[in-house]
């Protein structure tokens, strides 16, 4: 069936098509034709598509997030000991888009509930933006991305800790890019993790822009 | 539609040679790569099983957080179980089985956990049922997903969105993703599917 169909003759892909309902109007009438012969080629594929169908139903795929994909890697290497032991850093703050004058020091939370701000992390083993945007009273989102000064692997797990309790997410993508929903305008640090690095981003009472 | 025309009979269907050997098809040569100390061998498995683990997760009724914890739990378990699986046991089903069992011990941690009067009798049912299904043909659906893997990764991507992603993306979603043409989406489709037949029907049975 893999062969050019003549006028009569129909293709898989014409089956295919039939059956998601593409087909145009002509020639859906030559597959209904060939499809009504009992053992056609045709009939075959047909039935044979739509048990796949049926199957694939029972088999969802889906891809896991990036940084659990570079953890399940990274296992076999821990295991063996080949892999390399994590770092933890303190990033610290470097802009604070409030204050433009960079000896200006600030203190207190870096969080605001009621300005959009834009904050620049910066450590030896990563920098890290964080666009802070209020979303309701008492939370911001907490837009960020890790910006490696080495090659490491890309997707960070996020962590927002404080009073107020934790918010996580490991939805990070490949591009070291994540978004806390909902974070407590009290949070004190955002922890960003993987297998081979561990940045601490402060976010109370000594956030010094030096 | 009766099942056995999954495993189409090789009437029209010519042998394919040199595709995949069996050994292959199962995982037992990545298995045995795995104890000889080659880590490139586990991240074929990791590559080739990865959604398997985390789709199967979350179709046991989990969010995407405790389907995660799952799918790590069940990659140790497969690490530490190296020298205990079986030659010839396929990689795939003792990964469902695993994460089956992981996934119920997460949901009946959470049962326990919850006051009884947040309990849906409904949506326990619910879950349960997708359990069962998801137990239906455990032969047939495992054969087609090591069939799926051993596709070259062009047709396996596109299949995979095609047919076995739960969010059911559009062709012109699935060009995006792809980076193809959507006007090639229906052709190589179809030969890709043909192609998945041919290694179907030239597989031994699991």
């Amino acid at each position: 069936m893999t062969h050019e169909p003549s006028s009569n003759e129909v293709s898989s892909e014409e089956v295919l098509d039939w059956l998601e309902g593409r087909l145009d109007p002509r020639r859906a009438q030559v597959v209904e034709v060939a499809l009504a012969e009992p053992g056609s080629a045709a009939r075959e594929f047909a039935d044979w598509a739509q048990n796949l169908h049926r199957l694939s139903a029972e088999l969802p795929l889906v891809a896991p997030p990036p940084v659990l994909s570079q953890r399940l890697r990274h296992l076999y290497l821990l295991r063996s000991g080949r892999g390399r032991p994590a770092i933890r850093v303190v990033a610290r703050l470097d802009v604070d888009s409030r204050h433009p004058d960079p000896l200006v020091a600030v203190r207190g939370p870096l969080l605001d509930a009621d300005a959009r701000i834009q904050l620049t992390f910066t450590s030896e083993d990563a920098d890290v933006v964080l666009d802070v945007a209020p979303t309701h009273p008492d939370g911001v989102t907490l837009r960020g991305q890790v910006l490696p000064r080495r090659p490491m692997p890309a997707a960070f797990q996020a962590t927002a800790h404080g009073p107020s309790g934790s918010v996580s997410t490991i939805e990070g993508d490949a591009f070291g890019s994540f978004t806390l929903e909902q974070v407590p305008v009290d949070a004190e640090v955002v922890v960003l993790s993987n297998d081979e690095l561990t940045i601490e981003l402060p976010l109370s009472s000594t956030g010094h822009v030096t | 539609m009766s099942g056995h025309l999954f495993r189409l009979p090789a009437r029209d269907v010519e042998p394919l040679d040199g595709v995949n050997p069996p050994a292959e098809h199962h995982g037992g040569d990545l298995l045995r790569r795995c104890r000889e100390g080659d880590s490139s061998a586990w991240e074929e498995i990791v590559e080739r099983y990865e959604r398997l683990v985390f789709g199967m997760a979350m179709r046991e009724g989990l969010n995407r957080d405790d389907a995660a914890d799952v799918t790590q739990i069940v990659f140790e378990a497969l690490l530490t179980s190296l020298d205990k699986i079986r030659e010839g046991e396929h990689v795939s089903a003792w990964l469902v089985v695993v994460t089956r069992r992981q996934a119920w011990r997460v949901r009946t941690r959470h049962l326990r956990e919850r006051p009884v009067s947040e309990v849906d009798p409904g949506a326990e049912l619910a879950v349960s049922g997708l359990a069962n299904a998801a137990g239906a043909e455990p032969d047939r659906v495992l054969d087609l997903y090591e069939a799926l893997s051993s596709l070259g990764e062009p047709c396996r991507e596109l299949l995979t969105a095609l047919y076995f992603d739960p969010s059911e993306p559009s062709y012109e979603e699935v060009a995006v993703r792809l980076g193809r043409p959507v006007g090639s989406i229906g052709p190589s489709r179809a030969r890709c599917l043909e192609h998945l037949r041919k290694i179907l029907a030239n597989r031994t049975p699991s």
